[in-house]
């Protein structure tokens, strides 16, 4: 599902210019409304595409995204003296202006909108997994087994769904819509790499996930480069690390 | 003519053209090879090579950047092979991987040295092409539509069946490096009209409206050439209609409003036609239903005329549909109203006696050769009176001994016409 997490980073675009323009800014629960949305309706047509037309389903991700991503970037275009979202925004992302706010307001025991949708998303993130995780498991490693015991398909993938879009949601502010994908991806291709079972490949990617921020930053300040680009780097680096002991364990990494 | 080439408008009509012819031959390649997302990764793996052209002498020389922009996306093709092939990430993680990776590494040179010129890499500017992009832009594609011609025969058996053309003496690797090399030139040089992102569109969208017109690969490419410069063209005569209208959203988006012209009207496998298509079979089940439910009641009554009214008791629908369905009848002249209601005429009465030939014969074949119960062959039958072929029946009939006699003790009709034709 790496790609359709990249999908999904994409395709959000529209649905963040639609809640916009109907919230009025940049932390109104509409943005993540329409995030959501248009995330699932991404899906929805990818499927569609795939299933209905019988395209391929690398073909029907890249027609599905591309058009997306240029509804909302026409969208931003047309309506920009209304929205003062920035378009480089959506590929630099301001990890810069969260973290300078977050210090300030530190002290004063404040926490800016941008920290508390992140760890809303963290804290539902971890609930999810708690509650849908053994279905999740299955569901990506054998669908039919899953069928087979019952569990419904279609309602935990929603949830997985409509998680990831929210993610995405939180996630763009800070890191952009390309740099994303880096966050779905390297903890958890990380976590393959080192752990056999599930639960050890969870740990593991959440250890990479804050080790790599951490590191990012570490990176950004010293290097003064912008900080969502020195995280990804930083979780390269640790995947790099994982990678040399997987070889060195032998085989495939299996 | 020359003077129209350096007005902007003209550069970005022009770009648009060979952007599009390009766009969709190298397209009708990647998406045979199943590399949609390979493109994709590609336009962002070569920002950190974009990004080091720009840096490296004052001016901006479209070729350093295309050098070591392709560089860049070599390297990146040679990190996710050795990803799968050392790991057991599946191609999309690692694709995801290696796309975040490079793209990062871009934005954080981008920071770190602020380099001019940037910009329109990564949001597409046609406007912003300058001359010397456009000449590089016209041999860039010279070169793609040459490699293409000559070397159809080659890519093609390489694309689809890699084993066959090693057996071929084609050396099948280097094929896929020149093509790599070829699919990086055109990712580079159509960022700076449509950007990092929408250049999956430009190279996949065109190629899969164009599977939807044809089967055949050489007019596929054709098709594949046409949606392209079709949609760029309208693209950035859409932008030119107000300032500050972007050119690459726009390209993608006349791109997918064509592939959805093509899914909906292509003759391959089209949504219209499709439609079309399942209306037409479900208006000939109801007329033979019909037929024959006409059929049986005067055959059980001896009768050879019947009332609108007791029809539509016995199958069950409004008198209504029943009145349109014989109206229908009677224009095909397989029915002729009469007083009391309509009579069957003999080609009506030939449709007829044969579905119901079918059926009966498809139920005696069911007891006789596949051991069903007398009373679950009458569904099945009714389903497959619909799609028995002549020949079929023939052969049925043949097997069984030309019985006369279904299992429910009703007469199986002759196969009126076949019998005179012997």
């Amino acid at each position: 599902m790496a790609l359709a997490g990249d999908a999904i980073t994409h395709s959000v675009l529209p649905g963040i210019v639609a809640g916009f323009l109907l919230g009025g800014s940049l932390d109104s629960p509409w943005l993540l409304l329409g995030a959501a949305l248009a995330g699932l309706a991404c899906v929805l047509l990818i499927e569609f595409l795939h299933h209905t037309l019988a395209l391929r389903e690398d073909a029907a991700t890249g027609i599905a995204f591309t058009t997306f991503f240029a509804v909302g970037v026409l969208g931003l275009r047309l309506f920009a003296s209304k929205i003062d979202l920035d378009p480089d925004c959506v590929i630099f992302g301001s990890l810069e202006t969260v973290v300078h706010g977050a210090r300030l307001s530190f002290r004063s025991m404040q926490v800016p909108a941008a920290f508390v949708s992140g760890a809303g998303a963290v804290v539902v993130g971890v609930l999810a997994v708690m509650v849908f995780g053994r279905r999740w498991t299955i569901g990506a490693f054998d669908p039919l087994h899953a069928r087979c015991l019952g569990f419904e398909d279609g309602r935990a993938r929603a949830v997985l769904l409509g998680w990831t879009a929210m993610m995405v949601t939180s996630a763009f502010q800070s890191v952009g819509a390309i740099l994303a994908v880096a966050l779905l991806v390297q903890p958890g291709a990380c976590g393959l790499l080192v752990a056999r079972r599930v639960p050890g490949v969870l740990i593991v990617a959440g250890l990479h996930s804050v080790l790599s921020a951490l590191c990012g930053f570490y990176l950004a300040w010293f290097a003064a480069i912008n900080a969502a680009s020195a995280m990804v780097l930083a979780g390269f680096a640790w995947l790099c690390i994982a990678w040399g002991y997987s070889l060195l364990r032998g085989g495939r990494g299996a | 003519m020359i003077e129209w080439l350096h007005t902007a408008a003209g550069t970005a009509m022009t770009a648009a053209f060979l952007l599009g012819i390009s766009g969709g031959l190298t397209g009708v390649f990647v998406v045979s090879r199943r590399m949609a997302l390979t493109g994709d990764m590609l336009s962002h793996a070569v920002l950190p090579g974009v990004v080091g052209g720009i840096l490296w002498g004052p001016g901006r020389h479209p070729l350093v950047v295309l050098g070591c922009a392709v560089v860049a996306g070599l390297v990146a093709a040679g990190l996710l092979m050795a990803l799968m092939r050392s790991t057991r990430l599946k191609s999309d993680a690692a694709l995801g991987i290696v796309l975040s990776v490079f793209f990062a590494l871009g934005l954080a040179m981008i920071s770190k040295w602020k380099p001019g010129g940037v910009q329109a890499y990564l949001f597409g500017q046609a406007a912003a092409i300058s001359s010397g992009d456009l000449i590089l832009l016209a041999c860039s594609s010279g070169v793609v539509v040459l490699g293409v011609i000559f070397g159809f025969r080659v890519l093609l058996v390489s694309s689809f069946d890699p084993q066959h053309a090693r057996l071929l003496g084609i050396p099948v690797g280097w094929v896929d490096r020149c093509f790599f090399i070829a699919l990086s030139v055109s990712v580079v040089v159509a960022m700076q009209a449509v950007g990092v992102v929408l250049v999956s569109a430009l190279l996949v969208t065109p190629a899969i409206a164009a599977a939807r017109m044809s089967r055949r690969l050489v007019s596929q490419a054709w098709w594949a050439c046409g949606f392209g410069v079709a949609g760029a063209l309208v693209g950035v005569w859409l932008s030119l209609l107000r300032p500050g209208l972007p050119t690459g959203p726009l390209m993608a988006l006349s791109l997918a409003v064509l592939f959805v012209a093509a899914a909906l009207f292509g003759p391959r496998d089209g949504l219209l036609q499709r439609g079309l298509g399942r209306m037409r079979q479900r208006r000939r089940i109801d007329t033979e239903n019909l037929l024959k439910s006409a059929w049986v009641l005067m055959e059980e009554r001896a009768c050879s005329e019947l009332a609108i009214d007791i029809l539509a008791e016995r199958v069950g629908v409004s008198r209504k549909g029943i009145r349109r369905c014989v109206a229908s009848l009677v224009r095909e002249c397989d029915a002729e109203l009469v007083e009391s209601g309509f009579s069957l005429t003999p080609s009506g009465r030939r449709r007829a006696s044969e579905i119901v030939r079918r059926h009966r014969l498809w139920e005696l074949y069911l007891m006789r050769r596949a051991d069903y119960a007398a009373d679950h062959v009458h569904d099945d039958a009714e389903r497959a009176e619909h799609w028995i072929s002549g020949e079929m029946e023939q052969g049925l009939a043949k097997m069984l001994n030309h019985p006369d006699v279904d299992p429910h003790g009703s007469i199986i009709p002759r196969g009126v016409e076949r019998e005179e034709g012997r």
